[in-house]
């Protein structure tokens, strides 16, 4: 998930910083098309980092609803997207504390979806005993990454769950690229600390 | 290439980020170093199933419902949004103010209760230790004086004071982890921030909030002692990084000396301070232990080991599984067995069950396997305090559970002490000086 993504792909489409100016000068409709341009990125956000698809919903709408009203300080200096995707962990972050719950990759993205929609890698190839097996370490990754501190959950769900690399990462985070890789490095080690009872267990 | 450096090279490397030259001097280590090469392949199983997390799009109707709430807000008066939330967080502040003012004085008769600290106790490290060492104190003693200081506390207690030193004295590394310059400060923002935290008075916000504040107090502080705000903000940033995710506050900083190179100390507050009070059993205490955290223990894991596998025998439990090498949570490598000495778990599954003589035999083994532990580990005050426990109590401190130690009746200040969270940051370089980071080894 790149984070130009949505940014020029097409010519007549206008890119996300023209629609920034277009609504700054009053047309409403620019702000729709950066919602609807958006909302899918801003709810797998949400969904990864919270764990629940009706908890996504609402984040993904309080986002919009404050870049309704934080629009006007957008000053162009980073990508509109970069400056979203901070917004939006923000949001997430908030909303994890107000709803007192521990914020979770992995409360169990997965679990709440029709079955249709789960994606596995190599869904219907595996034989039946390996999708479980599968999913079992699916579910362990999760629930280790869930136990993670914030900004450990953060980083992981940024780089190793979303793909951004370092550089995207560390202007998301606003933080230097040495940070970016002392904090990846931290948290992955403390990622496979969590994962160590399960590794051993596993045959 | 050795394994702690592997163990650092291996993110880079599955990112490939790694150089070419590096890249090869890890694979050479990989074939070589089982320990490494299983730690790669499980790194890279998991950075697989991270890349294959479940995804999902938006449904018609959830597209429809952000539209509609878009335009709602989009139809509302400009002002209007603005001055809700004005009076959302007006409103906010006023009832958090109140539960502050509660939690405040509810603390400050806790403390009276309990175990009372004026603000010249904490104001030195000479003082705090000798507050350290009481054993509580007599209950209801708490004068007019003290009640009308009541309010005095409670204003103190939510604008505590970073403390700050810029005498620029030179510390060797023996010295810097026996430091305690920081202990007042700690036991400050204990009954300032963590305490009413838990008391749901101050949020992850405010300590946030707090936190940012805490860094450019220090700063401006530094600044008007001749020192420079900026390497000093740079050094909290790095102390805050280092200590991983959680939400911490800068309480003390020092300009100092080590290795003949000017850096800053600095000391970060959390929530496991209430350790350093006398008593850390009360329920304050166990609801800031149940919340997590990185309490130390006093006494190092292997030894625990070896105790629960010597106590093994008499419990009829089988001994702990052999530990392995880890990182700990500052990447450095951690062997929890230390080579040599007993074989605990031999001893374990030899011991014949039901077998009196063999069971005199094995408790005259046991008592010469702890005053061999005493000797090893020249602490004849944490083997008497460990000789008390038993079996199941020792598995519980190897497994952090304090909570039913607490109920069990352990007194948890014999066993923990709260992280120390300093920090020695060169000015020059920013790097940050080795060895300082982990003094105590996290078991979290």
């Amino acid at each position: 998930m790149p984070l130009d993504e949505s940014d020029g792909n097409e010519r007549e489409r206008p890119t996300d910083e023209e629609l920034v100016r277009d609504f700054l000068a009053g047309d409403a409709s620019a702000f729709e098309e950066l919602a609807t341009r958006y909302q899918p990125a801003v709810m797998n956000m949400a969904y990864r980092l919270l764990g629940n698809r009706s908890d996504a919903a609402d984040v993904c709408q309080e986002v919009f609803v404050l870049l309704l009203r934080k629009l006007g300080s957008f000053r162009g200096e980073a990508k509109f997207s970069t400056w979203l995707y901070r917004v939006s962990l923000n949001a997430c972050h908030d909303y994890a504390r107000k709803s007192r719950r521990n914020i979770s990759l992995s409360e169990s993205p997965g679990d709440d979806l029709p079955e249709m929609e789960q994606r596995l890698a190599d869904d219907g190839l595996d034989a039946p005993e390996a999708s479980m097996e599968r999913a079992e370490v699916q579910k362990a990754v999760r629930e280790a990454v869930a136990r993670l501190p914030y900004k450990f959950k953060e980083i992981i769900y940024l780089h190793d769950i979303s793909g951004y690399n370092y550089k995207e990462v560390a202007e998301i985070l606003d933080i230097s690229l040495g940070t970016v890789k002392s904090r990846l490095n931290r948290a992955r080690n403390r990622l496979a600390l969590e994962l160590r009872d399960y590794w051993e267990q596993s045959p | 290439m050795n394994c702690r450096k592997a163990t650092r090279s291996l993110g880079p490397f599955l990112d490939g980020e790694l150089s070419a030259a590096l890249g090869e001097e890890l694979e050479r280590h990989l074939t070589s170093c089982p320990s490494c090469a299983l730690r790669h392949r499980r790194m890279q199983a998991m950075l697989g199933e991270l890349s294959s997390f479940p995804s999902i799009s938006p449904t018609p109707r959830e597209r429809e419902e952000l539209l509609r709430r878009v335009r709602r807000e989009l139809s509302e008066p400009a002002t209007a949004p603005a001055f809700h939330r004005r009076a959302q967080l007006a409103a906010a502040a006023i009832s958090m103010l109140a539960v502050a003012v509660i939690a405040g004085v509810a603390f400050t008769l806790w403390r009276g209760e309990q175990a009372p600290v004026s603000e010249e106790a904490v104001s030195t490290p000479q003082e705090s230790r000798d507050y350290l060492s009481e054993e509580g104190n007599p209950a209801g003693r708490a004068s007019a004086e003290e009640a009308d200081a009541l309010q005095g506390t409670v204003i103190a207690s939510l604008s505590p004071t970073p403390s700050l030193a810029v005498a620029g004295r030179e510390y060797d590394e023996e010295e810097l982890k026996g430091y305690r310059e920081d202990l007042g400060a700690r036991l400050e923002f204990y009954s300032a921030y963590w305490y009413p935290a838990t008391m749901g008075a101050l949020s992850e916000a405010d300590l946030r909030s707090a936190q940012r504040e805490l860094t450019h107090e220090l700063a401006a502080s530094a600044a008007s002692h001749g020192g420079n705000p900026e390497s000093l903000e740079a050094a909290i940033e790095t102390a805050l990084a280092q200590a991983g995710g959680d939400t911490l506050l800068p309480c003390h900083a020092e300009l100092a000396k080590v290795n003949g190179r000017e850096c800053w100390l600095v000391s970060l507050s959390g929530p496991e301070d209430y350790l350093l009070f006398p008593d850390p059993q009360r329920p304050p205490a166990m609801a800031l232990a149940s919340l997590g955290g990185e309490e130390s223990l006093k006494v190092s894991e292997s030894l625990l080991r070896e105790l629960a596998a010597g106590l093994a025998p008499y419990q009829g439990a089988s001994p702990p599984k052999p530990p392995a090498t880890q990182p700990d949570t500052a990447g450095k490598n951690v062997r929890e067995s230390e080579g040599g000495g007993l074989a605990p778990g031999e001893q374990a599954t030899e011991a014949p069950e039901g077998d009196k003589t063999a069971a005199a035999e094995s408790r005259a083994d046991f008592q010469s396997f702890l005053r061999q532990l005493a000797a090893r580990y020249n602490s004849l005050d944490m083997l008497g305090k460990l000789e008390s426990l038993n079996y199941e109590q020792v598995i519980m401190l190897l497994h952090g559970n304090w909570e039913s130690l607490a109920a069990q009746g352990v007194n948890l200040g014999d066993f923990l002490r709260p992280p120390r969270r300093l920090w020695a940051v060169y000015c020059e370089g920013g790097e940050i000086i080795p060895t300082t980071t982990f003094f105590w080894k996290s078991i979290r």
